[in-house]
């Protein structure tokens, strides 16, 4: 039997360094943290016979694929390119709407937001490069590493020649070609059934590259096959370790994205499965059921047990012209499709499809919302006005109440021809307020019959997780988002109709000559510093600041000592100063030796969002515009005002204390005059009184001059509790901005994990569940919070707190009131 | 810090109660998986109290061949009789393929009745820690043993005729300990500043160049570029680390090495950390090593008490920590990221490279790995003729060195032994006492399993041709016998030699011995990445099978062919494993179908 490669293949064994171990001076080279400088560093190489240049490093991006910003000039994290990286960038070039339909190199086991492992070796590619031959050496010769090499991990190096399955190199895609069918024939074997439907992501990968590859998943299956049993013991997920291929997702988003920390790798070699805590079943482990590791999985290893049961679904449906939307039919359409199976399947109750008639109004403006609509058929008109107004007196009533009223229709009044109009070319409208938490800006109603799909806010942050509806949704939000700030910013308020029409349409103008749009939208992470004092504001990317959401903290240095001197909420602006120094206005003000520096430091105290013009651009803006260049002077003026009383009173803590504390982002704030306050702990019992016995709230926390800010819920105007529940059971109720949390809450502990004062508290509730056609009492984390006694008849004027303190020192009042009333007390 | 805290509890209770390990969490303020993800990817430590008596049995090549299975399966009958719990398990490799079949039993018993009426969980479990170990024994001895018989003895390496003061590496042979780590004390008295130092490094490098000393582990590096590699490697710390892990069927010269000479390896790896600047030194060994834990750990104090090792060595401002790292068990440790990674407290799962272990090893710092055997001939070379004398000690000019091989199998003195680079094979069997029994060569396994089994005799037509053209003309099969063992020469060859060789003899059955070979790759995979994980499980089943009888020729020839499922997942295995184990699992199963038909034929269906 000499038909052998035996003696042929040894060589591999052999290979004790990777063909890119070193570099082009045989020096090996050491894989360090990538800095700044290597996106400034180019690295060309060859993919499937085609040349790209890449930097050195790419930007790392969260799980939400948006790139993680650092600061307000815009500054990102880098991470060494990869080849799955390089490629992707070629992909790009040729397709920028859909790049990966472009990609050639199949992944199983990576995602783009978490670290690579490389354990599937599904993304294997030949690498090679080229040697002088060694008979003559005036010839290059392409030279291929005995291995093939993961490309999810492998840093490009310089002078690399990558082949994929689809190479033009028929020996070297042919031979990537036969690891990469052996391989998906050995998983698809162990655990893809044999009647496998294309539920996840390994059986469409496997059914996508069957007729390319030739694949056969019944030639590599095991002789017994595996044979776990299931995990039936989490009330959210089943778990099959005959379908799990430890990929390492869901190890990774547990501990990676949600830090959890519960699941790991147990056993060793071929009955390794993944594992909670101390191999525990997953309902006894100390796992929150977030579901991250099931959005995660590949496979049907982690799978949802039954649909999210949400009481919004149930009396939606009892309107008219509300249907259910099944998760085959999610596929069909053009964004949920992005969804994985189980999600739609898990969360099919967060999506409605709504039949609707003339006139029918989908929200309104200024409510809070937790819903968007997914055009489908029909045109709609938007509205900048709230319908409610000129209705004073008439309690408002909110969505919210409405749809839980029974849905009484009101007689909605004329509202004239709308502002504009959107059809189904425009996907998907009232997404903003999910995205940010801000009140609805516009008012939406039908033009004529047509359709929309009512989704709930976590199908919208879910999508965000497929790059390409991530894509679609965030080029839909950006350009809504800066067309909306430049219609109502004020800094534009006292301009003329006309000229504020020229400034507008010259922002939303591209830049003839660096071909950008000439506005940007930024987004900051709390603590990001946007600008420093000191710093140079004059170069071209120096840039004026408009804060569209969030709080922006303004402090300056006085003697090495940092004193907060202002904090910007919505709507401010700040960074001129710097940029327009030489303009004569100003040349009074400015004291000599500031000119083109930034005068303080500008951070972000919470999620930020900015609208930033550059140099250049806002130079021109103004240049042409000699009413800005009022509003400048006097907005100038008054800083420097505000510089000179910080730098000539002794230190107060006020301002520092009222920023470091969050209290300019509360609306809601429950404060007790400690003057006044005796113990006595009414409040506290009323709590419990019209909360089932439990109190919501505690009568401690931090002091704020002579006031305690008790640790009820604030009613922040940018929560951080919204952000990330799975299931979209928390949000912003109706009139009284109060959060609510609803009650197909899964106890996950985001939302309390997520508020920085500590006012959401999970406890425990005994509930009533199946199992196997028992009913059998399990006990169920829930969050809860205040709810600003949502429920209390009567209790929309005074919550029961405040009603029932007997001495006259609990008071409910926004952050801003709070500095106020501090603020006199001291003159 | 976890598998120290591990062993401590292990050794406490005689296993990891579920308590200690929530408590363990806590102390650690680590999560319970990252404590799982450990204690369950190692053999040595158990979450369930052990039973009265464990009984390891070893089942891999030699004793395997000595008949280790059958062991298992008569002990196994006979421990059902007994009233004592009795725990019969075939294990992998315990590094006493000299003396097959290796056995090794834990008596968890109390020793005596106050300590069982106290109920004192330490008394009664410490006792039991220390196994009684049986080579080459009867299962009569075994079974007595296992029953509590106290009077048969227990077998240590250090039973074995010492002749430490015969081999070559040994530059203190027959010399008192004083005047041992001379290379210590040239480095030092060398010069004081650190360009003067420098000299000797340059120095000590060139005498490793001049000797040609290559990694003695498998791979067959070149030491001093490593050392230099190491050396002008970026960082603030650098490590030094030994792997003494030796856990491959049929290699056991480390052992000897570990037990005889631990003062040329503690000499060499000092050394390497004076030329690399590193300050902290590992000897991992395997934990089966209990004797040679003990001399290396004594020998690492001797060497304190010296002054050479530990802070300030002969009162300069150079120090250098050493300490052995005891492993907590499996094949996979021997792989050196793997081994970095059981340090670093993870599960000993081989990392991707690039990186290289030089630039980014251990907590990610540069990172010196030799075997046992390259940092102790390390004494030898630069204290003898600059290298030069090392060169000289192969069988021709060609050559260079010497080194240590183990063998064991069919010959009648298995053996660790040092001999010229170059010997023939046939000549090595011969320093081993010859063929056992007056059998004639079947198969010689080179590199433990890894290289598959390659025929005392093959046909020319094996070969590729560039490899044909070698040969004299008229020549019709290569008799191994005649092949000069040298790692470049068999590089040529293309085929494997590592330092563990098994011969068989014609009464093997190598449809056993390789099925054995396959299930062993299965046990010891890692699991981490998916051609090997399921690959190796894959090839079992094959192995099974035809072991079976349930294949007709035809479909053994199908599987074999070079279109064939096995050809195909064996490349697929080779092309796109992590690492090594995954890349030669496949090898007993395509070699015994390549070079034995005769011996497939014979358990095909009919």
């Amino acid at each position: 039997m000499a038909d052998n490669n035996y003696f042929d293949s040894m060589s591999a064994v052999w290979e004790e360094e990777g063909l890119f171990a070193r570099d082009m001076n045989g020096q090996l080279i050491r894989a360090e943290q990538a800095t700044r400088k290597d996106f400034d560093e180019r690295i060309t190489l060859t993919i499937d016979g085609e040349e790209i240049t890449v930097p050195k490093a790419v930007p790392q991006t969260d799980s939400q694929g948006n790139i993680i910003i650092v600061d307000g000039s815009g500054r990102t994290i880098p991470r060494r390119t990869t080849i799955y990286d390089a490629a992707l960038l070629l992909a790009r070039k040729k397709n920028p709407q859909n790049p990966r339909a472009e990609l050639n190199i199949p992944t199983v086991c990576h995602a783009e937001h978490l670290p690579p492992v490389g354990v599937c070796r599904v993304c294997s590619v030949e690498v090679a490069r080229l040697q002088a031959d060694r008979k003559d050496p005036t010839k290059m010769r392409e030279v291929a590493g005995e291995k093939l090499v993961p490309a999810c991990v492998h840093p490009v190096e310089p002078g690399m020649i990558i082949h994929t399955h689809k190479s033009p190199n028929e020996k070297a895609a042919g031979r990537v070609g036969q690891q990469v069918k052996v391989l998906l024939e050995l998983l698809g074997g162990d655990h893809l059934p044999a009647d496998t439907k294309d539920e996840s992501e390994l059986a469409q990968l496997v059914t996508k590259l069957k007729p390319t590859l030739g694949i056969d998943t019944q030639r590599l299956v095991p002789l017994r096959p595996l044979n776990y049993k299931p995990d039936f013991t989490s009330s959210l997920i089943n778990v099959d370790h005959n379908a799990c291929i430890l990929c390492d997702r869901c190890a990774r988003a547990c501990t990676v994205i949600k830090e959890n920390f519960v699941i790991g790798r147990t056993g060793k070699g071929y009955s390794t499965r993944i594992g909670f805590d101390l191999n525990d079943p997953m309902g006894e482990s100390s796992c929150v059921e977030c579901g991250e590791c099931m959005l995660h999985c590949p496979t049907t290893a982690l799978t949802f047990r039954k649909p999210i049961d949400s009481d919004w679904y149930r009396e939606q449906l009892k309107l008219p012209g509300r249907f259910e939307v099944t998760p085959e039919e999610m596929a069909n359409d053009r964004l949920l499709r992005a969804l994985p199976y189980r999600y739609r399947q898990w969360n099919q109750t967060s999506v409605v499809r709504r039949k609707v008639k003339a006139g029918d109004e989908l929200c309104i403006l200024g409510e809070h919302g937790n819903t968007a609509f997914i055009l489908r058929e029909g045109r709609f008109g938007i509205y900048l006005q709230d319908p409610r107004a000129g209705h004073q007196g008439q309690r408002a009533v909110g969505v919210w109440e409405r749809i839980f009223s029974g849905g009484t229709v009101k007689k909605i009044p004329e509202l004239g021809a709308p502002n504009f109009e959107v059809s189904p070319a425009d996907l998907i409208i009232g997404e903003m307020t999910c995205m940010n938490h801000y009140p609805r800006t516009a008012t939406i109603r039908a033009l004529n019959d047509g359709e929309v799909l009512e989704i709930r806010r976590n199908m919208l942050y879910t999508l965000q997780r497929n790059p390409e509806s991530r894509e679609v949704l965030d080029s839909v939000y950006r350009s809504r988002a800066l067309s909306n700030h430049l219609k109502r910013v004020p800094f534009f308020a006292t301009l003329s109709d006309a000229e504020r029409k020229a400034a507008q349409d010259f922002l939303t103008q591209v830049d003839p000559q660096t071909k950008q749009p000439r506005v940007k939208l930024v987004r900051l992470q709390p603590g990001q510093t946007i600008f420093r004092q000191g710093e140079s504001a004059n170069e071209s990317q120096s840039g004026f600041y408009m804060v569209r959401i969030g709080h922006v903290k303004v402090s300056q240095t006085f003697g090495g000592e940092e004193r907060v001197i202002n904090y910007l909420g919505p709507d401010k602006n700040f960074g001129e100063l710097g940029l327009l120094a030489d303009y004569e206005e100003l040349r009074d003000v400015i004291p000599a030796g500031l000119e083109n520096r930034r005068t303080a430091t500008c951070t972000a105290l919470d999620d930020v969002e900015l609208v930033v013009i550059d140099r250049d651009n806002f130079r021109q803006l103004v240049h042409e515009s000699k009413p800005l260049r009022k509003v400048i002077a006097q907005q100038t003026a008054a800083i420097m005002q505000q510089r000179q009383d910080a730098a000539m009173r002794p230190t107060t803590p006020l301002l520092e204390e009222f920023t470091s504390q969050g209290l300019y982002n509360a609306q809601r704030l429950l404060v007790l005059d400690l003057e006044s306050c005796t113990r006595c702990d009414e409040c506290v019992k009323a709590c419990a009184d019209v909360h089932d016995g439990v109190t919501r709230f505690i009568r401690d926390g931090l002091r704020f001059d002579k006031w305690l800010v008790a640790s009820a819920c604030r009613s922040c105007s940018d929560p951080y509790c919204l952000v990330g529940c799975p299931v979209d059971a928390i949000h912003r109720g109706g009139e009284r901005l109060e959060i609510k949390i609803e009650s197909h809450c899964i106890g996950c502990g985001q939302c309390a994990n997520n508020c920085p004062y500590g006012n959401i508290n999970m406890y425990s509730e005994e509930q009533k569940e199946d199992y196997g056609g028992k009913r059998v009492a399990v006990t169920r984390s829930k969050a809860t919070m205040c709810d600003l006694c949502h429920d209390v008849p009567g209790a929309e004027k005074e919550v029961s707190c405040v009603f029932a303190c007997p001495h006259h020192a609990a008071f409910r009042m926004s952050g801003p009131e709070l500095l106020k009333l501090v603020a006199n007390d001291h003159k | 810090m976890i598998v120290q805290e591990l062993y401590k509890i292990q050794n406490q209770h005689g296993y990891l109660p579920r308590v200690e390990l929530e408590g363990l969490a806590q102390r650690l303020a680590t999560p319970l998986y990252r404590i799982q993800e450990v204690v369950s990817f190692f053999p040595h430590f158990r979450i369930t109290p052990p039973p009265d008596v464990e009984v390891h049995v070893c089942i891999d090549m030699a004793c395997h061949l000595r008949g280790g299975e059958q062991m298992v399966t008569e002990l196994t009958k006979r421990a059902e009789g007994s009233e004592a719990k009795i725990e019969v398990c075939g294990v992998s490799c315990l590094g006493r393929c000299d003396r097959a079949v290796a056995v090794r039993v834990f008596d968890h018993r109390h020793t005596t009745t106050s300590d069982h009426a106290s109920g004192n969980g330490h008394a009664r479990h410490s006792a039991g820690h220390e196994p009684h170990t049986l080579l080459g024994r009867s299962v009569d001895d075994v079974t007595a043993v296992m029953n509590g018989d106290k009077t048969i003895k227990n077998d240590l390496d250090a039973d074995l005729p010492d002749i430490s003061d015969r081999w070559r590496i040994n530059l203190y042979a027959n010399k008192p300990a004083a005047e041992r780590y001379a290379a210590i004390n040239r480095f030092i008295a060398s010069g004081k500043d650190d360009a003067a130092r420098d000299v000797e490094r340059e120095r000590v490098l060139k005498a490793l160049e001049t000797g040609n000393l290559l990694g003695m582990g498998g791979a067959g590096g070149r030491t001093y570029k490593k050392w230099g590699e190491v050396r002008k490697a970026v960082g603030d710390v650098k490590y030094v680390v030994c792997n003494g892990d030796e856990s491959e069927p049929g290699t056991f010269k480390d052992r000897e090495l570990l037990l005889r000479t631990p003062y040329l390896i503690v000499e060499g790896m000092i050394l390497a950390g004076l030329i690399v600047n590193a300050e902290r030194g590992y000897v991992y060994i395997r934990h089966e090593f209990e004797e040679q834990i003990a001399s290396v750990r004594a020998e690492i104090e001797r060497a304190k008490e010296m002054g050479v090792c530990g802070d300030n060595i002969l009162g300069t401002t150079q120090s250098f920590q050493l300490e052995v790292f005891v492993s907590p068990g499996g094949y996979i440790c021997g792989e050196q990221t793997a081994l970095i990674q059981a340090i670093q407290d993870q599960r000993a799962e081989p990392r991707n490279r690039p990186p290289e272990l030089q630039t980014n090893g251990l907590w990610d710092m540069p990172t010196l790995l030799n075997n046992v055997e390259t940092f102790a001939w390390v004494p030898a070379i630069t204290e003898k003729e600059e290298g030069a004398w090392f060169a000289a000690q192969a069988t021709k000019e060609e050559f260079k060195g010497a080194r240590f091989f183990s063998v064991s199998g069919d010959v009648n003195k298995p053996a660790a032994v040092e001999v010229p680079i170059g010997i023939k094979i046939g000549e090595l069997i011969e320093r081993c006492g010859g063929m056992k029994d007056g059998q004639k060569l079947l198969a010689i396994a080179l590199s433990g399993p890894s290289g598959g089994f390659i025929p005392a005799k093959f046909p020319l037509e094996a070969f590729p041709p560039d490899i044909v053209k070698r040969l004299p003309a008229g020549a019709t099969e290569v008799d191994i016998c005649e092949l000069e063992l040298d790692i470049a020469l068999f590089r040529r060859w293309k085929l494997m030699m590592g330092a563990g060789i098994v011969i068989y003899g014609d009464k093997t059955n190598l449809v056993e011995q390789a099925l054995a070979c396959l299930k062993f790759y299965k046990r010891e995979s890692c699991g981490k990445c998916v051609p090997c994980r399921i690959g190796s499980t894959r090839m079992v089943e094959w192995g099974e099978q035809l072991q079976q009888r349930s294949v007709t020729k035809q479909e053994v020839e199908l599987l074999g062919s070079s279109s064939g499922p096995l050809q195909e997942l064996a490349m697929t295995m080779r092309s796109t494993a992590i690492c090594g184990l995954g890349t030669v699992a496949p090898n007993p199963l395509t070699t015994l179908l390549a070079f034995f038909p005769e011996q497939v034929a014979s358990y095909t269906k009919s």
